[in-house]
């Protein structure tokens, strides 16, 4: 797996964000963003995720590709199954998590697979569980979000994000809610994840957490 | 007592009319107030705009006056129906009007991280909406909708001045008749007992929307 970023621009209104940013990364590194408030590091992994359009540039997971530029500077977005075999590569665990509230843990991570139908419902119902339970959520498997702690959801969303098997995997400011023992627990989960062949992007203000479980640290300096 | 069993006929005929008339624009006014509040939100900038226009006229004028433009002014350009179903027509234009005023609020209330996650996990919109978003706009517009219903028991009375005999149009006819004011007392405790009863489903309701 490698994603690719190349010439990368984004300007919002006049503040320049990302002016012809180039990225690599391979399967099972772990890349820490760091950088001050306001320079793009959640804007990146956010047009990653496809949630923001870009200026210019071009995105690739492998041969899948999300955008690209031709030599006139015409952006275009991929659609249809090009665009599905993107998508189904990359996912993201947002900083308030953003649990499904009206659906419980177990159901949380069973949606989205059962939207795509790619096994069948005792499938995902097993793989589910043992997702949660390797977590150390078997207790929290039909628990509402709402009844569940920081540390908890947190941990829900990740299990929630797996379930698609996704190859790059990015995480807006995962520790910023967590105390110091859940945020290693997630540190150390973020960890097997990696190890499991999946990239994982790290968008962090918590530049110890940073040096202690990421293989590269980038500066969202770099971007400009 | 012999006046409450005298006037107890006429009086359950007028809430006959007044509970039919209820329950038919309850039922047709939500869903199509959920579908104009719902394309209000996501449909195309022209369509959004001509809904605004739409609840706009309604609610910017009295549904009395629209009850009478729907009875007495449409048969000029051609179009006249019966006392009833024009009583149908104007209130559940009105109350969708409202009910979609309601649930494009509720949709608005949504955090726009909720739908971010319905996009980068694939969902799709449509199910992502209907399995995810709705619930949770259901549980947040259940107070409003619950004081329109409320509101929508009373308002049927309003049929009166297209000639439609309901409730408090019974108790009206029984007062003049027999120089007393108790018909009015026995409307009122009429009244209470039917948003009685809407109150205790609609507790009902928030109950299951709740999560």
């Amino acid at each position: 797996m490698t994603l690719v970023v190349k010439n990368l621009s984004k300007k919002f209104d006049d503040a320049v964000i990302l002016d012809n940013f180039s990225f690599k990364m391979e399967e099972g590194e772990i890349v820490a963003l760091v950088g001050e408030s306001g320079t793009g590091k959640t804007t990146f992994i956010r047009i990653l995720n496809s949630l923001i359009p870009i200026d210019q540039g071009c995105v690739m997971i492998n041969d899948a590709k999300l955008v690209d530029t031709d030599e006139n500077g015409q952006v275009t977005y991929t659609s249809g199954s090009e665009r599905w075999a993107y998508d189904n590569e990359i996912g993201m665990v947002f900083q308030d998590y953003q649990l499904f509230p009206n659906m419980s843990a177990l159901e949380n991570l069973m949606e989205a697979p059962l939207a795509q139908k790619i096994l069948s419902k005792q499938a995902i119902r097993e793989k589910a569980v043992a997702l949660l339970e390797q977590m150390g959520l078997g207790e929290k498997i039909n628990a509402m979000p709402k009844t569940l702690s920081g540390g908890q959801a947190q941990r829900v969303a990740i299990a929630r994000s797996m379930m698609l098997d996704p190859k790059v995997l990015c995480f807006d400011e995962p520790t910023s809610a967590l105390d110091k023992d859940s945020a290693s627990i997630v540190g150390e989960m973020i960890q097997s994840i990696a190890a499991e062949g999946t990239g994982i992007i790290v968008v962090t203000h918590d530049i110890n957490f940073a040096e202690e479980y990421s293989t590269r640290v980038l500066s969202s300096a770099e971007f400009i | 007592m012999d006046l409450i069993i005298q006037i107890w006929p006429s009086l359950m005929n007028g809430l006959q009319t007044t509970l039919s008339l209820f329950t038919i624009v309850l039922l047709a006014s939500l869903p199509l107030g959920l579908i104009l509040g719902v394309l209000r939100v996501f449909g195309p900038k022209w369509l959004q705009g001509l809904i605004g226009i739409y609840i706009y006229v309604m609610r910017g004028t009295p549904l009395m006056l629209q009850l009478m433009f729907v009875f007495f002014g449409l048969p000029f350009v051609g179009i006249s129906m019966a006392r009833f179903s024009a009583a149908l027509l104007a209130y559940i234009l009105n109350y969708a009007a409202y009910f979609a005023e309601i649930f494009r609020g509720g949709i608005n209330s949504i955090p726009a991280g909720q739908f971010e996650a319905i996009h980068v996990l694939q969902i799709g919109k449509v199910r992502g909406f209907r399995r995810i978003i709705l619930p949770q706009v259901f549980r947040v517009v259940m107070p409003s909708v619950g004081n329109e219903v409320i509101s929508l028991v009373k308002d049927t009375s309003l049929v009166y001045v297209i000639g439609i005999g309901e409730l408090l149009r019974a108790g009206q006819i029984a007062v003049n008749t027999y120089a007393t004011l108790v018909p009015f007392l026995a409307v009122g405790v009429l009244y209470l007992l039917v948003t009685g009863v809407v109150t205790f489903a609609l507790n009902k309701v928030e109950q299951r929307v709740e999560y």
